[in-house]
């Protein structure tokens, strides 16, 4: 009835919109228990069905299991180099049996290394700041607009194969670490020992086009070692930090 | 005195004549410029997009310069009519601005936030307007009868 009567004014309707929105927000059970389910158990938001197909990828169980015994662990172990190579931000998601760890699309080099400072994590163009001539003509005439790359690391019994007719988007990527989850894992994953799971890492490798748009450059010129080594991962990854 | 003064006043044929060459060298630089930014890939996955942007701004002054120098490439008597210098130095300045602001615009995109082909489009806003000034004062030279003809 309140709704009905106030629905004539355009203050009136923006109540209307606002007390549906709340509605649903309180029936959704994404909101009513967070990450939690009715028994209480907690669980992970799920990015992907199955992974889009990525640019590079490699089996890096090898570098995580000397340093970690259960799941938990080995999110310990990608979290800590992760925020040491400067991800301080990582969304942590569902995957079959186990978990997946996705950072936020960082700008590279062309070599995969990364950019410094706030340029790291910007999508728009990045004007000259020296007054060389040489930088100059190479920026009017040769500069592209930007690579960008977004890692999954994925922990689990399956999820290995990624599927080949979905493409990642720009826009997708972008929002991929901020819907995850933050923090330690729920406990009924967190205990599960590491022996069975296969840690993958996969790469989406973006370039910016001049004219406009992005794409998921398939495959990458850089292999999934060599991007974990630009990005400072690799030898963290190896030596547990 | 007044012979004096007159020798000093331009001919319609050469205020014509620098008109059409400060265009073909202003507009040439700009499309070489452009041609070799679309050769490094800066303009991929469509090039043919920044040519689009190009043309309407220079073609139809150029096109209109061309039909006139064609249409009187075989009368071959001299052109004595005079132009005022004023309007004869407006055209040519107004000319040199408009192909400088072009060129600025094409210059300056590395040090700007936009992309390549955002800045070009976005410059429209103050090209458009200095081009309509610029064709009028160059339309008014190159529809201009000449004496020979009025006299025939």
């Amino acid at each position: 009835m309140v709704s009905r009567s106030r629905g004539t004014s355009p203050s009136g309707r923006l109540f209307e919109l606002g007390s549906y929105i709340g509605l649903y927000a309180y029936q959704s059970p994404r909101f009513v228990s967070g990450n939690h389910t009715d028994s209480g158990a907690s669980v992970l938001p799920r990015l992907w069905q199955q992974p889009p197909i990525a640019s590079a990828s490699d089996d890096i169980t090898g570098l995580i299991s000397p340093h970690a015994r259960t799941l938990e662990e080995s999110r310990q172990v990608l979290s800590n180099a992760l925020r040491a190579a400067g991800f301080d931000e990582v969304g942590v998601y569902d995957a079959p049996g186990g978990f997946m760890l996705v950072t936020k699309v960082e700008r590279i080099h062309a070599d995969g290394s990364s950019f410094q400072g706030k340029e790291r994590w910007t999508s728009e163009k990045e004007p000259l700041r020296s007054l060389s001539l040489a930088e100059y003509l190479k920026a009017l005439f040769l500069e592209k607009p930007g690579q960008f790359r977004l890692m999954a690391f994925v922990v689990s019994t399956g999820f290995e194969t990624t599927d080949r007719t979905k493409i990642l988007t720009e826009e997708f990527a972008r929002r991929a670490v901020v819907r995850g989850a933050r923090g330690e894992l729920p406990e009924d994953i967190a205990s599960k020992p590491l022996a069975g799971h296969k840690c993958q890492v996969l790469i989406y490798h973006f370039e910016k086009r001049p004219g406009g748009g992005v794409r998921v450059l398939l495959p990458s010129e850089l292999s999934a070692q060599n991007h974990l080594a630009k990005a400072q991962l690799l030898a963290r990854l190896g030596a547990g930090q | 005195m007044s012979r004096n003064k007159s020798r000093r006043l331009p001919t319609l044929e050469a205020t014509r004549a620098h008109l059409f060459r400060l265009w073909m060298v202003g507009s040439g630089i700009c499309a070489l410029i452009l041609a070799s930014e679309a050769v490094g890939g800066r303009f991929d996955p469509d090039p043919s997009e920044v040519f689009g942007w190009l043309m309407p701004n220079v073609l139809p002054t150029l096109s209109l310069m061309v039909a006139l120098i064609r249409a009187e490439a075989t009368q071959a008597a001299e052109d004595t009519q005079l132009v005022k210098p004023l309007f004869a130095s407006f055209a040519i300045w107004g000319s040199r601005v408009y192909l400088g602001a072009i060129l600025i615009t094409i210059l300056v995109e590395p040090f700007t936030n936009y992309q390549p082909l955002e800045l070009l489009k976005f410059s429209n806003l103050w090209l458009g307007p200095l081009q309509g000034l610029v064709a009028s004062s160059i339309g008014v030279l190159f529809l201009t009868e000449r004496q020979r003809e009025r006299a025939q």
